[in-house]
């Protein structure tokens, strides 16, 4: 009997090999801290022929959580998405445009109702009938209104989506919105992946647990998945055996930052930022997240921080508790008592060879 | 008895002397005024600096001359040391003496140099090593005191010193032996600091066996220099006997340090360019293999101008030896700790001041008192 997995993996993912694919399925679990028990299943449902269909619509974005998703290194976007979900509808990644791509849209709704996952990223301007952003002569916000109660799942992708992102940031003069302020309102659960962008794993295990288990992962008050956001980057933060030193970077370019110190006194809003940037690679790239490179963390992806409070002021310490015990950390490096060792060993040969060049005169009777 | 009136007291080299103790007194006393920081270079990275390193560590391993000649001559008898034997205990006498001066002013309250006798923390190798110097300083000035009794024509005192001077010396040896090796002890705490081409269980033996050949040699060599210079006349095959002696405990020596290497650390750890390593070597060369590979040869062996070369190698070698052990071998863990050090002017002038005093009380002993009388 030939197993499903390995059949419609040869079938759908001709580009992968099966080695690597059930790699990123487990990468996949335990990005979402499932028993590794549960790869199978996920292998399963990302390779089952039914694919659900994904309705990708945009508001007031930069279209970076798009770019940045087309760059996950594992089995690649394309690949996935395009062989995992039917992707029936996104501005970005649209074959055709204009009025044949409104029309497929419109199709695809009325076909898949109730079984598409609706993404969104960007805000949604509401100042004036929402008149700010407008596909196809239509404002984003009703497009919004007329497709949310037809899908099965809503995922806000990217702050702006989120939290109204950069486009809310003050004085906020097109309204923008968040989705889950429109949505929640009519009885429709969003769930939020912030994040300028978000880390595409965090999104990408979205999805594939919802299509793994048909339901959405754990959420937190907020809409978050708490797989991904239920800890402060501050927690887990490379650079925080620094912090409980006492060591800080005290200006850009200093000493103490040219030495990796922690950052918090340069702005960093690690310790009010909930997100995993600092235990899950951004695209597989370990030290390619900000504070690894030396720049603080300007709290992207945390409601009323990122696009709202001042890049360099101090952040709030959430939990300012002492650790019990303080990290080793790897201290600067002294001089040690190299020159004076040498200075000693200098006087020694100098002595040894006087001592022993004197010989033959003097005390010899 | 008179002062011996072939020894001129001024001579250039006493006021230069005598100068170094001036000047070294004068900072003795700023650091007593103004503490350790002030006068000194030290940290927590390096709270043992030169001053324990030469003066205590060296001028106590100096001192080893003493208990040996003392044991060869009231214990075994060996007569053809009693010309020296005055000398070595005078040595090791002043040698002691540097070391207390030295210690009081490298511990941070110097006033409580005597609480060890009073609160006793016998499970402290400190408290051994504070207690032997205390004990074994008396003995020496116990042995030491014939020569200023003769002086003073204190005859009765003199004999009543006589009647217990050999069980002063058995209990000097006694002593001496484990004073030696509890300095070594007092750096088995450190395994972590220490590199291994020094730390070992086996540091107090170390120290014992180095400290015997450093007596040997230091007893040869200051033996030599009065005899030049402070109208001593010895017979040659004293120095021969020592050279001797060097000679078999260096050879031990040389066994142990090797154990050391092959068992404890690994041969490449000296051969890798750091500052342990180099100094390690230098430390083998000067005091261990250039003067075996020396005493070997008959010729050098019976030529007291080649012996004083030879004295003044394992000297230096093991002075170096307990500069390495309390400072460099501990390199790479200051170093990694952010430390740095190297002493200030100010403790080299006391270190000089400290070692001319030495000199100085040796040269004025030699004058005033019986030192040479046999």
């Amino acid at each position: 009997m030939e197993s499903k997995v390995v059949s419609s993996n040869e079938s759908l993912l001709s580009g992968v090999t099966r080695r690597d694919f059930m790699k990123f399925c487990t990468a996949v679990a335990a990005t979402m801290g499932l028993p590794i028990a549960s790869a199978p299943k996920i292998a399963e449902a990302v390779t089952s022929p039914k694919r659900p269909p994904v309705i990708w619509l945009s508001g007031q974005e930069c279209t970076g959580c798009v770019e940045s998703l087309l760059r996950t290194g594992h089995p690649t976007i394309e690949t996935l998405i395009f062989d995992l979900i039917s992707l029936e509808y996104s501005e970005t990644l649209n074959a055709g445009s204009g009025h044949q791509a409104e029309e497929e849209r419109a199709k695809s709704i009325e076909a898949n109702k109730g079984k598409f996952i609706l993404v969104v990223d960007g805000a949604i301007p509401v100042k004036e009938n929402g008149i700010f952003c407008q596909i196809a002569g239509k404002p984003v916000l009703d497009i919004l209104n007329e497709t949310a109660p037809l899908a099965a799942a809503v995922i806000a992708i990217g702050s702006c989506a989120s939290w109204g992102g950069v486009a809310a940031a003050d004085p906020n003069p097109t309204g923008a919105t968040p989705v889950h302020e429109i949505l929640n309102p009519k009885g429709i659960p969003v769930v939020n992946i912030p994040g300028c962008p978000p880390n595409p794993y965090n999104f990408l295990s979205t999805v594939i647990h919802f299509l793994t288990f048909h339901k959405l992962p754990a959420l937190d008050d907020k809409g978050r998945p708490k797989f991904a956001y239920s800890r402060l980057i501050h927690e887990n933060c490379e650079r925080r055996p620094h912090f409980d030193a006492g060591r800080f970077a005290q200006e850009f370019g200093d000493e103490g930052h040219r030495k990796g110190y922690c950052l918090y006194k340069l702005g960093c809003k690690g310790p009010e930022t909930y997100n995993n940037c600092s235990t899950l690679p951004f695209n597989d790239t370990p030290g390619c997240w900000p504070v690894a490179t030396g720049s603080p963390c300007f709290g992207c992806s945390e409601e009323k921080v990122g696009f709202h409070s001042p890049l360099f002021s101090k952040a709030k310490v959430i939990f300012p508790t002492p650790p019990a015990r303080h990290p080793e950390t790897i201290p600067e490096k002294g001089a040690g008592a190299k020159n004076f060792a040498y200075g000693v060993a200098g006087a020694a040969i100098g002595a040894t060879a006087v001592a022993l060049a004197k010989r033959g005169g003097d005390s010899e009777d | 008895m008179q002062s011996n009136p072939n020894i001129k007291t001024w001579t250039p080299a006493t006021i230069v002397m005598v100068a170094l103790i001036l000047l070294g007194s004068g900072v003795a006393l700023y650091r007593m005024l103004y503490g350790l920081g002030a006068a000194t270079n030290m940290n927590d990275g390096y709270p043992w600096g030169f001053w324990l390193g030469l003066d205590v560590l060296g001028g106590v391993a100096m001192a080893a001359g003493g208990f040996i000649i003392a044991c060869a001559v009231y214990l075994f008898n060996w007569k053809k040391y009693r010309p020296i034997v005055r000398p070595a205990i005078m040595t090791a006498f002043l040698g002691y003496l540097m070391a207390v001066v030295a210690i009081f002013l490298d511990i941070g309250h110097p006033f409580r140099l005597p609480h060890p006798m009073f609160m006793w923390q016998y499970h402290s190798v400190m408290w051994v090593v504070a207690m032997h110097v205390i004990f074994y300083t008396t003995t020496l000035a116990l042995e030491f005191s014939p020569m200023l009794l003769e002086r003073l024509g204190w005859e009765k005192a003199r004999k009543a010193v006589g009647k217990i001077m050999v069980g002063a010396v058995i209990f000097g040896v006694m002593l001496s032996t484990l004073h030696q090796s509890s300095l070594g002890a007092v750096f088995l705490i450190a395994p972590e600091k220490m590199s291994p081409l020094w730390w070992d269980t086996k540091l107090p033996f170390h120290f014992l066996v180095s400290a015997v050949a450093m007596g040997l040699a230091m007893v040869s060599f200051e033996t030599m220099l009065s005899a030049k210079f402070l109208d001593h006349k010895v017979d040659k095959e004293i120095f021969y006997g020592l050279a001797r002696g060097i000679l078999i405990v260096l050879g031990f020596y040389l066994l142990l340090k090797l154990y050391q290497l092959f068992a404890v650390a690994s041969p490449n750890m000296a051969f890798d360019g750091s500052v342990e390593g180099n100094m390690y070597l230098l430390e083998m060369l000067v005091g261990v293999l250039l003067p075996i590979a020396l005493l070997s040869v008959k010729k050098y062996r019976t030529s007291v101008s080649m012996l004083f070369s030879i004295n003044v190698l394992v000297i230096i070698g093991v002075i170096l030896n307990r500069m390495n052990v309390c400072l460099f071998s501990m390199e790479s863990y200051t170093t990694w700790h952010g430390a740095a050090y190297s002493p200030s002017w100010k403790e080299f002038i006391v270190s000089l001041g400290i070692i001319s005093l030495g000199v100085f009380l040796y040269k004025m002993s030699a004058k005033h008192l019986p030192l040479f009388s046999h």
